[in-house]
């Protein structure tokens, strides 16, 4: 973030780790400085510098970024100031050698009395020349000084696939019901997760491997995904858009009406990608949707990638925080299912990373790439475009309070995206309004709950967050907790005045605002989810700061026995041996706590981590043939217009597959135990046609507290519906049942 | 863009178009494949930054390629919807294979214009790879490894979905009767699926408000187990269709019509 070579501008981070063009084979950078050892640690403390022009810096590895030598503007008191001040030309010579090898070479201009660094490091200190020695960790031997060395991630890799084949195992034995399948499910999460994870944070990958572990990490994690449910969508979501690429493909027409999903037609850009592939290649909707969904999520995680690491300059902290951000809690489903979010989040962070280069000097080409990448995202989802808009004010502003003079121009992407995004909602999508308003009330009322507010019962407690479950998501959260705050006392402490580290801060203080709604009860989780979807960058950038940094979590006493209020030493860490180590593991063990913490809280439910055979409205878990074949019905025998009812599935399945309009408020007509006048004005009021009954409601109490949406006795549910509450529709008079399939039947309501 | 590049890129679009819009599916899954995530952002990504300068590292271009591409499909389509076209096959092709045509023509000529001798973009000081045994063992026989795992693994997840869920699903249907006829009668079209014939004989029973059996018929599921066939019931009664199964005593199947 705040390390960036002076040659940023003009060269491309893969180059930052090879030698320059034209550099000579030992190249020579002169630091004004001093030096100072830590345990383990060697930190070159800078007690002069050079005129303000910004944190300048120099790395001086092949692959190892955490060798890095900043030059920032000095702390007014602290221990820095009681060194020795040493003249400008007396300096601090560092030396890399280009030759392949692991060895920086430090000069020093006069003998110092006490040893320079941990003693791991150090292999060799010569008195006479004023030259120690340090050896760094050796890199990948044949690939060392390329930039498209791959160095381990192919075996690194080769072993996270090993989890791969152990969770479609599992995910086989969650089908068939055996014992062993949740076990194997999660040994396999954490071999896919964990080598990457381990290798990342051991900082000795370099540009091209680091880009390589994260990408087949995604990949990886993608297939547990699809892994899930191959063979179709079963999702809810992804039906209905599944229904919006359809309906493109069929008519050849934008902004058809898709009644399971209103809003989603006038976000047409997953829509579009996926009816565009499907003609381009022939392939089924279903499979250009998979595909479409992959490879935005690939993007996705690419744009991380490349904008932390146009900030960082540092593949190890752009690879850290791409598995960081890998433990979000949806970032295993909804951010790579068939959604239009999914194909909006990566140019969300297309645009962050022009946005980053523009303002890095990259030109003006870069603020176009910028306005594509905002148009993109306007137009394929609502409340990434949002987010987005206030990504923008939140790095303009951060940059507007830093920086002297004012860059006034900064604010140029925010005011495009807010014109754009107003633009569309006002001119074409003006429903989405109305449509978002539930949802914002929802939150309310949990936010409402979270500080003492009466809850109004529907956000729903009664089904508490078992306790592992929680523990496991406050540890991880406790840990993020920590980082964060040693980040911000590091930056606070310094005076840090880099923007795109503020803005990071800021983002991560939301994260931690927003998340307090995960412990909310049953819903708690997918609300903290769906906001940690962009709240968790931040907060993963943070996180890798601190990993990546080695900031200090309890510093050390300064001089005047002070510890939290202790100045930072402004130099630099070079982290190996055992401390190296440590950091490694206990990094890694975080990291993968973090991911385990989202799967137990993200999607699917504990519940059904497996698929298996049917459960009472639990979403995939909910979709089988016999749903499938009465929605196939429908589309062969209703009326479009006709108005279906059912539980959370029939109408996903109904409105999708069967293409009819439905009616999802349709809870106390199966609630009833009879069929009273009541009942009947339910049914005019909602103008209902059709009612869509699974026997199967009745085997057992729903996994997600409620069999409908907008379930009257949402969290209150003790038993399954009885068979007088399903039975009853058999003896009224009025009504015919046409479909019968043993399982599944539907009723028309209403004589003929 | 050399000449080369620029032929190549433009025959590769031309190519992948035709094969797009007329080839069977194991052509134009290829060339669906690059027309919608490779060609428009490979010649985008030429034309606006120019090989062999620094401008963009290539995570940042692996990255740029699909985005431009995908950003083609999207943009182009919704231009090509507000011009009044129709967003099919033919339309998509054009889009994304004019696009890339334009982008590479573009680069091309801002190659020239510049009078940079264009070389390919590699890094500086860099010395190129060659493939060697040493390679094979770190990178190539590890990463076949992982995509034959990954692979096999999502294959055969995928035949134990199928095999899993594929079950045979057995209906009985009719559609909403319409009006009765003078004599007051109702002509009722169902249809019954999923029927093996091994578990036939298969007969279908209607019985009026009363409990009186006002009718049956044997019927022969044809090809894939399907039956189609038409009831006539009175207009006046709830009729309960009872579909039994082989010699069973319970009705495997039940619909009932109410009353006009």
């Amino acid at each position: 973030m705040g390390d960036q070579p002076t040659s940023g501008k003009d060269g491309t981070p893969e180059e930052a780790t090879a030698e320059p063009a034209g550099a000579q084979p030992d190249e020579t950078v002169v630091i004004p400085a001093a030096k100072k050892t830590g345990d383990d640690t060697v930190i070159i403390r800078l007690p002069g510098s050079p005129a303000k022009s910004g944190p300048a810096t120099k790395r001086k590895t092949a692959g190892d970024d955490t060798v890095i030598i900043r030059l920032p503007s000095p702390p007014k008191s602290g221990p820095a100031k009681a060194g020795p001040k040493p003249k400008a030309t007396s300096a601090l010579t560092t030396v890399r050698k280009q030759a392949g090898d692991d060895t920086v070479v430090i000069r020093l201009p006069q003998a110092t009395g006490k040893k320079a660094a941990g003693r791991v490091p150090v292999d060799e200190k010569l008195a006479r020349d004023e030259t120690v020695v340090i050896r760094l960790p050796a890199e990948p031997r044949s690939e060392s000084g390329h930039p498209t060395g791959l160095g381990w991630a192919p075996w690194v890799l080769a072993m996270s696939s090993f989890g791969v084949v152990l969770v479609a195992l599992a995910y086989a034995g969650g089908r068939h019901e055996t014992g062993w399948a949740m076990t194997a499910y999660w040994i396999g999460q954490v071999i896919v997760f964990s080598p990457v994870v381990f290798r990342l944070l051991s900082r000795l990958a370099g540009v091209a491997e680091s880009f390589v572990l994260v990408m087949g990490l995604a990949a990886n994690q993608y297939m547990l995904k699809w892994m899930y449910s191959p063979d179709q969508f079963r999702f809810p979501d992804e039906l209905q858009h599944w229904l919006a690429t359809t309906l493109i493909v069929e008519s050849g027409d934008l902004f058809r009406q898709n009644n399971a999903l209103p809003p989603a037609v006038h976000f047409p850009g997953l829509a579009e990608m996926g009816a565009g592939l499907s003609l381009l290649t022939g392939l089924p909707v279903t499979a250009a949707g998979v595909i479409v969904a992959g490879i935005a999520h690939l993007m996705f995680v690419g744009w991380l990638f490349a904008a932390v690491l146009r900030a960082s300059n540092s593949p190890a902290m752009a690879g850290v925080a791409c598995v960081t951000y890998a433990t979000a809690m949806h970032y295993l489903f909804f951010n790579s299912m068939f959604l239009y979010a999914t194909a909006a989040l990566p140019y969300f962070m297309l645009t962050v990373w022009a946005h980053r280069r523009w303002r890095t000097g990259g030109g003006q080409r870069f603020l176009g790439l910028a306005v594509t990448g905002i148009v993109m995202t306007t137009v394929s989802h609502h409340v990434t475009a949002f987010a987005l808009v206030a990504t923008l004010v939140l790095l303009s502003v951060t940059e507007l309070a830093l920086e002297r003079p004012r860059p006034w121009v900064t604010l140029i992407p925010p005011a495009v995206a807010l014109t754009v995004v107003c633009g569309w909602i006002g001119f074409v999508a003006r429903d989405v309004i109305a449509y978002l308003e539930a949802p914002v009330q929802r939150l309310a009322a949990a936010l409402n709950q979270m500080f003492g507010g009466a809850g109004d019962g529907a956000v729903g407690t009664a089904d508490a967050v078992p306790l592992l479950q929680l523990a496991v998501q406050g540890l991880g959260l406790l840990g993020l907790l920590i980082l964060f705050l040693a980040v911000a006392r590091d930056m606070i402490l310094r005076k840090d005045r880099d923007t795109w580290r503020w803005a990071a801060l800021v983002g991560g203080a939301a994260f931690f605002a927003g998340n307090g709604a995960r412990f909310l009860g049953s819903g708690g989780p997918e609300i903290a989810g769906r906001l940690s979807t962009f709240t968790y960058i931040p907060i993963s950038i943070i996180a890798a700061i601190a990993i990546v940094h080695a900031v200090q979590i309890v510093p050390a006493k300064d001089g005047n026995g002070r510890r939290w209020l202790s100045v930072p030493p402004p130099g630099v860490a070079v982290t190996t041996g055992r401390r190296l180590a440590r950091q490694v593991y206990i990094g890694t063990t975080l990291i993968t706590l973090l991911m385990v913490g989202a799967r137990t809280g993200g999607w699917p439910p504990v519940s059904a981590l497996l698929p298996g055979p049917y459960l009472p409205a639990s979403y995939e878990r909910s979709v089988d043939a016999f749903g499938v074949a009465a929605a196939h019905w429908q589309e062969e025998n209703l009326p479009r217009a006709a108005r279906v009812g059912g539980d959370i599935t029939a109408v996903a399945l109904s409105s999708t597959y069967g293409r009819i309009d439905p009616v999802r408020e349709v809870g106390p007509l199966f609630y009833a135990p009879a069929w009273t006048a009541a009942e009947d004005e339910v049914v005019r009021q909602l103008a209902i046609d059709y009612l869509v009954v699974d026997h199967r409601l009745g085997d057992r109490v729903p996994a997600g507290n409620a069999y409908f949406q907008d379930d009257p006795m949402a969290g209150r549910i003790t038993e399954p519906l009885s068979d007088v509450q399903l039975g009853k529709f058999d003896t009224l008079d009025p009504v015919s049942r046409l479909y019968d399939n043993g399982t599944v039947r539907i009723y028309r309501l209403g004589r003929p | 863009m050399n000449p080369v590049r620029a032929g190549v890129l433009a025959g590769l679009t031309v190519a992948a178009a035709v094969a797009a819009q007329f080839g069977p599916l194991p052509l134009s899954l290829p060339a669906g494949l690059l027309l919608a995530f490779v060609l428009p952002g490979v010649a985008l990504n030429e034309a606006v930054f120019r090989p062999g300068r620094r401008d963009i590292g290539l995570a940042e271009r692996a990255v740029l390629v699909p985005s431009l591409s995908l950003a083609v499909l999207v943009l182009g389509g919704l231009v090509l919807w507000s011009a009044g076209g129709h967003l099919n096959r033919a339309s998509w092709t054009l889009v994304c294979a004019v696009t890339t045509l334009i982008a590479t023509g573009t680069a091309y000529y801002r190659t020239l214009r510049a009078g940079d001798p264009d070389t390919a973009p590699q890094a500086a000081g860099t010395a190129p790879r060659t493939f060697t045994q040493e390679r094979l063992i770190r990178d190539v026989l590890p990463l076949t490894l992982a995509v034959l795992l990954v692979a096999g693994a999502g294959v055969w997840s995928y035949a134990d979905s199928v095999d899993t869920y594929d079950v045979a699903v057995s209906s009985l249907s009719a559609q909403p009767p319409g009006p009765a006829d003078p004599a007051g009668n109702r002509v009722v079209q169902m249809s019954a699926t999923g029927l093996a014939s091994a578990d036939g004989p298969w007969r279908i029973v209607w019985i009026g408000d009363a409990g009186a059996q006002l009718g049956t018929r044997e019927i022969v599921p044809g090809s894939g187990g399907v039956w189609t066939g038409q009831v006539t019931v009175p207009g006046d009664e709830r009729v309960t269709v009872n579909l039994f199964r082989g010699g069973d005593a319970t009705a495997f199947r039940t619909l009932i019509i109410a009353s006009q």
